[in-house]
């Protein structure tokens, strides 16, 4: 039975495959705030969003909006509850990115030469962000584009996190 | 017991003066390692929402507590588990069922395990299927890092009975691995 533990050490990074629930941060981020003790309740965005769709998918029969930012926004229909957590965790990431660019855009004004350290690679992503962006417009079934704009995202976040961790602005 | 440098210190000191940025970096950074671990502690996403939730509010909330005398990941990993633990416990889980070392390895040759086509996520399903005490060992053991004495403190169960019960998981793990191959067969 060594294969079974080998196998399982050789591939350990894919058994984080999970994501994190999508509002999670808002909400440690206001019991922290609220310093509050005790039990802690947990609000199930999943279930309100899902509940909200519902109602949507009854009224507009087919497709629910989901905006995923002030610049895009994508048509989904609901009945694949995979497909649209799918969507949802872009949106999350999407947001993520948008949030952390605004602090690193802060940061600019008191070290314009950050700019030139990360745009490039930024301007990179965010170019390949926009091709994944079209092809999901073709085709917004397609998990492969959905997870690679998450992927993407991610980096964007590392690497925004990557200098906002080395300074203080 | 020394210190480490930890690549996130500037983060993790800002969290402790309470920055409101940082401690968001931290998670955006943590969660989702901590997460998978939640989830495989529970074997369902809702109790696993819970506890990374409430891990993460413990974590910060006694982060002046972290001294770096381990990575920051394994400090919070620390926690994250022990959350999940108190959860169980308190929903009286019968975490582990004996003391009895349970001798598989004379059985070994029953399965051929060659013929055995791994995938992670067959691998995944399999381990939903273990029984609650055998599954967190099995989890500790071979995707968190810990060894069994120290699967032994954090479960409080003796090292002995941390090792059968992996070796039970693990022989478990295998039997419904391969009868789910023989039926695709």
């Amino acid at each position: 039975m060594r294969k079974l533990e080998d196998f399982m050490r050789e591939h350990r990074n894919e058994f984080d495959s999970m994501l994190p629930p999508l509002h999670g941060w808002d909400q440690i981020e206001a019991k922290l705030d609220a310093g509050k003790k005790g039990k802690i309740r947990r609000i199930n965005f999943w279930k309100i969003t899902a509940s909200i769709a519902a109602v949507l998918v009854l009224a507009l029969i087919s497709t629910i909006m989901i905006s995923t930012g002030d610049t895009h926004r994508k048509y989904v229909n609901v009945s694949d509850p995979e497909l649209r957590e799918l969507l949802e965790t872009e949106y999350y990431y999407a947001k993520e990115v948008s949030f952390q660019m605004k602090e690193i855009n802060k940061c600019y004004e008191i070290f314009p030469e950050l700019k030139n350290d990360i745009q490039n690679d930024l301007e990179e992503l965010n170019d390949m962000y926009r091709e994944l962006e079209e092809d999901l417009n073709e085709d917004i079934y397609n998990r492969e584009v959905i997870e690679a704009m998450i992927q993407n995202n991610r980096l964007k976040l590392e690497t925004v996190n990557r200098v906002l961790n080395q300074i203080n602005c | 017991m020394g210190t480490h440098t930890d690549i996130h210190e500037k983060l993790i000191e800002a969290s402790k003066m309470g920055d409101n940025r940082a401690r968001r970096q931290l998670y955006t950074l943590y969660s989702k390692a901590m997460f998978n671990i939640c989830y495989r502690m529970m074997n369902n996403r809702e109790d696993a929402e819970d506890i990374l939730q409430e891990a993460f509010i413990q974590a910060f909330t006694k982060l002046d507590s972290f001294r770096y005398e381990s990575t920051f990941g394994a400090w919070l990993k620390r926690i994250v588990v022990n959350t999940a633990i108190n959860a169980l416990q308190k929903r009286k889980v019968e975490l582990l069922l004996t003391d009895e070392m349970t001798h598989y390895g004379n059985r070994s040759d029953e399965v051929d395990e060659h013929e055995l086509p791994l995938t992670v996520a067959d691998i995944q399903a399999a381990m939903q299927q273990l029984p609650e005490g055998g599954r967190i060992v099995f989890s500790l053991y071979l995707l968190e890092g810990y060894d069994h004495l120290e699967i032994a403190q954090i479960l409080g169960i003796t090292e002995s009975t941390s090792k059968s019960q992996f070796m039970r998981a693990k022989r478990k793990v295998y039997d419904i691995l391969k009868e789910k191959y023989y039926e695709k067969a």
